[in-house]
């Protein structure tokens, strides 16, 4: 479980983050939604110890602050939105760097494996540099995979963080991803993501926390959560919101008010 | 080392290339020992260790005194040179960084400039204290204040600020360049050829004893480097990957800096200003066996004392009798060879 209760982060002099509280289930995905500038990103970085902030913050029970690197890197993979490379690695190369971290090190087919899982299997060879950038991704999320390969650990559930994942995916690929995160949930891994996309959030997400300026305006589940009234508050967006019978709710955006 | 544990699906691995890098080394040492003006042949030295005729009391002290001292600061230096620059363009996440950039070059050399040019004013008492190696000395010293320097201004909030360091190392430099120049504008003659003569270049001064002191140090930097390779691979990927791969990011920067202040400000102590083997041996070796550290640090250590052994090999005969300080030969093979591998990634790069 991911524990934060009362998290307050302060970036340059800024209460970016207040009171914060949210729990994530291993065995479920949950998502942290938001408008640009609510807070979404800071959320997790501040879960992942990336930035300094106060209140609780565990992982499976465990204080995250003071956990070495490497300790952390047993239980959690992450994957950035963007990750830039300066080196030509190739994709089997940088797979292998989650591997390597991760507890299941000793496996080794866990590589092709991952690559398997984000059908890139073939291109190991590739140098990093020669893909595009949905393919990149895809590369960096089997990294994660590698890394966290057993959902459950002899220590408690492993973990994937995903920054905004979907955002350079074309709609199959999202489709795919999306799947994939579900699956890894369901075996019993923890997935906390940062999403943009609220129907793409709906459809695969158990729970969803929505921040508005730094603060947690609704958590649940998607259908409590992803309301007009609360996309209107948030975005100040009128929407004609529906629901598709397999996969909760729905919108179509309507119009907007002028930004101020 | 890891090198053994790496993926088995790299369909590109060459496991024959560090034996050729050490077929390499082994030949280039071969030759600096039995090549030179004073002739203890390959034929001459096979005929004396197969017990034939032996070696004179000559023949003895170019080989002993002269040529072995020679080729293992040589090896030493160019395996130091090549491993730190390696190390430095991991940590900046730069292929085009190299020793002379985070000021231990500029460090080492205002060192050296400075006890060329007032050292003579010291009272021998103290000049016969530091026994003839007052350059080194002062050299070493320089190139480690500067280093530490650049590295707190860097460094703020515990954490250090990677492009802070190469801005400031860059202003530092210049800072050096200035004060060598009044150092420059101050000197007489005699100690402006020595000035010249040390900023190029040399193994020429070899000795054992100046070997032992700086082999622990070398040593020491060449054999663990390979330990840092996992946390620079890492580490490409930016600074919060890399702690999220399980890196101790700020310790993995530190031991960097620490490996190559200590590297570096040894090479520059004992042989000068000895360029481009620091920023040619990695690009060369990526161009063979792609940027994964683990195995490029090991490499970059033979290759270097390959390429050293050989520049020394060709800047005492290319003048013979005389020698050519051996900068001036790494410069000329290097920036050639640098365009080059440039202009191949700018094509490659334009498709």
């Amino acid at each position: 479980m991911l524990d934060i209760a009362d998290l307050h982060v302060r970036l340059a002099g800024r209460a970016v983050l207040q009171g914060i509280a949210l729990t994530a289930r291993a065995g479920a995905v949950t998502a942290i939604c938001g408008a640009n500038g609510a807070g979404k990103s800071t959320l997790l970085r501040a879960a992942l110890g990336e930035i300094p902030s106060t209140g609780t913050l565990t992982l499976n029970g465990r204080d995250l602050r003071g956990q070495t690197a490497a300790a952390l890197a047993r239980q959690r993979a992450v994957l950035a939105q963007d990750t830039q490379s300066a080196f030509a690695f190739s994709v089997a190369e940088v797979v292998t760097m989650g591997h390597e971290a991760g507890a299941s090190a000793h496996d080794p087919d866990v590589v092709a494996h991952s690559l398997q899982a984000v059908g890139l299997s073939g291109h190991q060879n590739r140098p990093l540099q020669s893909l595009s950038g949905g393919e990149r991704q895809r590369v960096h999320l089997a990294r994660a995979l590698a890394q966290v390969w057993a959902p459950r650990g002899p220590d408690g559930p492993r973990w994937l963080f995903l920054d905004e994942p979907a955002a350079s995916l074309d709609l199959g690929q999202q489709l795919q991803m999306m799947a994939l995160v579900r699956r890894y949930a369901e075996a019993g891994g923890g997935v906390v993501m940062v999403m943009h996309d609220l129907n793409l959030t709906a459809h695969v997400a158990d729970a969803v926390a929505f921040l508005i300026d730094g603060r947690v305006a609704a958590a649940g589940p998607p259908s409590e959560v992803i309301t007009a009234d609360l996309l209107g508050r948030a975005y100040g967006c009128t929407v004609a919101m529906n629901t598709a019978p397999a996969a909760g709710p729905w919108f179509l955006p309507q119009c907007c008010a002028p930004s101020q | 080392m890891t090198v053994a544990t790496l993926d088995p699906l790299r369909g590109g691995r060459k496991p024959g290339l560090a034996v050729w890098l050490l077929a390499g080394v082994g030949l280039a040492s071969l030759l600096s020992v039995t090549m030179g003006a004073a002739g203890v042949g390959p034929f001459r030295l096979a005929a004396a260790l197969s017990g034939g005729d032996p070696l004179s009391l000559a023949e003895r002290v170019v080989l002993f005194d002269i040529r072995l001292p020679r080729l293992g600061l040589g090896l030493l230096v160019g395996a130091a040179l090549a491993v730190s620059g390696t190390l430095l363009q991991g940590l900046f996440r730069n292929p085009l960084a190299d020793p002379g950039i985070i000021g231990v070059g500029a460090g080492a050399s205002l060192g050296a400039v400075l006890a060329i040019v007032v050292g003579g004013l010291m009272p021998p008492a103290v000049r016969a204290l530091t026994g003839g190696h007052l350059v080194a000395l002062a050299a070493g010293l320089g190139g480690w204040l500067f280093t530490v320097g650049l590295y707190r201004i860097a460094s703020a909030g515990g954490r250090t600020l990677v492009a802070t360091m190469l801005l400031a190392g860059i202003a530092l430099g210049a800072l050096a360049g200035a004060m060598m120049g009044v150092l420059v504008y101050m000197a007489d003659d005699r100690q402006l050829r020595d000035l010249t003569f040390w900023g190029m270049g040399s193994l020429a001064g070899a000795t054992w004893t100046k070997l032992l002191t700086v082999l622990p140090l070398m040593g020491a930097v060449v054999v663990l480097a390979p330990r840092l390779g996992r946390g620079l691979n890492a580490l490409a990927l930016g600074e919060a990957q890399a702690h999220h791969l399980g890196i101790e990011v700020q310790r993995l920067k530190r031991l960097t800096v620490l490996a190559v202040a200590v590297a570096t400000g040894a090479a520059v102590a004992v042989s000068g200003g000895i360029g481009f083997v620091g920023i040619v041996v990695p690009h060369l070796l990526r161009l063979a066996q792609g940027p994964d550290h683990t195995r490029l640090l090991p490499h970059a250590a033979l290759l270097g004392a390959a390429l050293l052994v050989c520049a020394d090999l060709v800047s005492r005969q290319i003048v013979a009798p005389a020698e050519l300080p051996i900068g001036i030969v790494t410069a000329l093979l290097g920036a050639p060879v640098f365009l080059w591998i440039l202009l191949r990634q700018a094509r490659a790069w334009q498709g």
